[in-house]
């Protein structure tokens, strides 16, 4: 078997589907959808649609657990004892056991909600960020960015879960997030010690990280305001090592992009509009 | 004959097609067992994306006045493109809703835009109970945590659901207090309007 | 004499054991250099296959196997530097090349469609073995002088058996086809001549063989 998978020939049954995060981005209606006020995008009870938005991020969540799974256990595989370290894939077929309970959870969380596997479809940048043949890039981009990012969603359902009376996610939640605070400590603690001689190398990991973590502040994803359907779950961040500096430089950020994103809807409205009347 | 109308016409940011539609909701009309007289017309929110999908059926001066996201009709594995199995299901359970805005039983019940979101979830629920016995393809564990959402996660929420799914007939009267049983009815109103993706 | 202070033998009566066992500390570090290397290329692959297989029960089993794979090359790891001091990057090796070229063809496999010649390599051929190489150490060596080598064989053998069942359970299931039959049986066949040309995870005398 080769080293290296690339995210194309990632395996899946019949009932997944992969979409492109291009799909979305280039959808007609998002510039139209960008202006009109569909409330408050943290889930709520009492928000539009609770239980849809609820079963499409939950299917989100397990299909980010399969492909956190299979980058873990790429990583086990991917390099020789020279490149990554014997405790680094311990570490890694550890985590490759802590993503397989996060997927049985996710499947079973999905019934409790009535969602069916494969009912939404999915992205593989995930996995794409697991690719990379560095192995300092990948726990920087899986471990600390995507694990980081999984801290703040589970945070946000363990929440909804409270808010909603839910005793099954909330448990569910808390448990999981139990186990991603330490595959950021793993990730932290790894990025130290591979980069301790090279603080270029480590330089170059963190941008990565804070490029994937760009992707998924896209449209104001993640943020700490009440349009952020995932909030900065700041509290377990800092459990889990993350300085108070990187969740600032993170929620400005998320900021930013919010900001993009508005700027974009409304350029590509007005672009509409002028088409409109032209024709 | 009764009129049916779609609305946009054509859709002009989703390829939907609006006679097929049509024929869809004729199909549901004739499931729900409304009159062939009675006009009916359909608003699609084209603009509006999975997952900000819902409803609402209402009834004005004896026509029928329905009104449903794009994203409920959105083919959850192909954007943008229309599935007919999730059209005809939700078409289903709106028919069904307005064929009791039609009756007596729910002459008292406020329009969609003003019902509390207990009462709509259990009236929903009472909709898809019947959509599954007519044949429809509906999913109940899905229906069990929309209702558990707004009901609590409790047996007694539980036993009210069984009952709303299971009974071939109710009344507003019943739906409310279904809502009351559950304590529903005693959660603060929502901060968020019932109908905020319908408003423009 | 007073009750507390009336001798009583070291051992038990019901306490069996005895000094005597039939490898010295170099050939008990030997296997388990050998065992370490063997269970770190096994639990490599099973993650590295977790993205190639398209069944998804399949892909949580192996998820949770290449975890049970290196926690035992963890335990052989730390039992190396105590015997003796024996370094244990010198002493984490396959026994011979025979067993390298074995152990690469059990990690070959890699389209989607080969689940099949996956997990007969590892559940009909690789575990079953060291379920029997694990078992002799166990019986062969020193209970008392190697009792933390024999302490980590037990708990390595009781995944081994879980694993090994969880594997055929799956081959059962997938094996639905006399096509699927002769796959899997040509696919054992090929490994197990490659096994037996190298002599074993231990190398020859794995079993005990010519003792």
């Amino acid at each position: 078997m080769k080293k290296m998978l690339p995210e194309s020939e990632l395996a899946r049954d019949e009932r997944f589907v992969r979409t492109k995060i291009e799909d979305r981005i280039f959808d007609p209606r998002g510039p139209k959808m960008a202006q009109r006020n569909t409330g408050p995008a943290k889930m709520g009870v009492d928000r539009p649609a609770a239980g849809e938005r609820s079963r499409s991020l939950m299917h989100g969540i397990f299909v980010g657990e399969i492909q956190a799974l299979e980058g873990a256990g790429r990583t086990c595989y991917d390099f020789d004892d020279e490149t990554a370290p014997f405790q680094l894939k311990l570490d890694m077929a550890r985590q490759c056991w802590d993503e397989t309970r996060h997927c049985e959870i996710s499947v079973k969380l999905g019934d409790h909600m009535g969602t069916e596997i494969g009912e939404y479809t999915e992205s593989t940048f995930l996995f794409a960020a697991a690719c990379n043949p560095d192995p300092v890039f990948r726990l920087c981009g899986v471990n600390r960015a995507l694990e980081g990012l999984a801290i703040d969603v589970f945070s946000s359902m363990k929440d909804f879960g409270n808010e909603s009376g839910d005793p099954v996610l909330e448990f569910c939640e808390d448990w999981m997030l139990a186990d991603e605070v330490t595959h950021v400590k793993m990730g932290s603690d790894w990025l130290r010690r591979l980069t301790e001689t090279d603080p270029d190398r480590r330089e170059r990991a963190l941008e990565f990280q804070r490029t994937v973590d760009a992707i998924f502040n896209l449209g104001g994803f993640r943020g700490e305001d009440d349009e952020n359907p995932i909030q900065l779950a700041r509290d377990f961040r800092r459990l889990a090592g993350f300085t108070e500096d990187e969740n600032d430089s993170l929620a400005a950020l998320a900021r930013e992009s919010m900001e993009q994103a508005r700027e974009m809807a409304e350029m590509a409205t007005a672009a509409l509009d002028a088409s409109a009347q032209g024709s | 004959m009764s009129r049916i109308t779609v609305a946009p016409d054509p859709f002009t940011l989703v390829p939907y097609d609006v006679d097929s539609i049509k024929a869809l909701l004729e199909e549901a009309a004739a499931l729900a067992g409304v009159a062939s007289t009675v006009d009916i017309s359909l608003t699609v929110d084209e603009e509006l994306f999975a997952p900000l999908t819902g409803h609402m059926s209402d009834v004005v001066d004896g026509r029928i006045s329905l009104w449903i996201s794009g994203g409920n009709f959105e083919d959850n594995k192909r954007p943008t493109y229309f599935s007919a199995d999730q059209a005809r299901i939700d078409l289903a359970v709106m028919m069904l809703r307005a064929g009791d805005r039609l009756s007596d039983d729910f002459a008292a019940a406020p329009p969609d835009a003003q019902l509390p979101r207990g009462e709509r979830v259990a009236w929903d629920t009472y909709a898809v109970g019947r959509a599954a016995k007519l044949g429809v393809d509906v999913r109940r564990p899905r229906q069990l945590y929309d209702f558990r959402l707004q009901h609590g996660f409790t047996d007694v929420a539980d036993a009210a659901f069984d009952r709303c799914w299971e009974s071939a007939h109710m009344t507003w009267e019943g739906i409310r207090e279904i809502a009351k049983e559950t304590g529903a009815a005693d959660r603060d109103p929502s901060k968020v309007p019932v109908d905020l993706l319908r408003q423009k | 004499m007073t009750e507390t202070t009336k001798p009583r033998a070291p051992f038990a009566p019901w306490d069996r054991r005895e000094l005597p066992g039939l490898f010295q500390v170099e050939e008990s570090a030997r296997r388990v250099g050998n065992y370490k290397w063997a269970e770190m290329r096994l639990f490599e692959v099973l993650g590295g296959w977790v993205a190639t297989v398209p069944e998804l029960d399949v892909k949580l089993v192996l998820g949770r196997h290449t975890y049970h794979h290196a926690w035992h090359a963890e335990l052989w790891h730390k039992r190396l530097p105590e015997l003796r001091e024996m370094n244990p990057d010198r002493l984490t090796l396959p026994p011979n090349d025979a067993f390298v070229t074995f152990m690469e063809a059990v990690r070959e496999p890699e389209a989607p469609d080969l689940t099949i010649e996956k997990l007969v390599g590892v559940y009909r051929v690789l575990i079953p073995r060291f379920i029997a190489v694990y078992t002799y150490h166990l019986n062969a060596t020193s209970t008392i002088t190697d009792a933390p080598t024999i302490r980590s064989l037990k708990f390595a053998l009781q995944d081994e058996f879980d694993d090994w069942r969880d594997g055929e359970m799956l081959l059962q299931s997938l094996i639905d086809t006399p096509e699927k039959v002769d796959r899997a049986g040509a696919r054992q066949a090929e490994l197990e001549k490659l096994y037996l040309a190298s002599g074993g995870i231990a190398g020859p005398g794995s079993l005990g063989e010519g003792i």
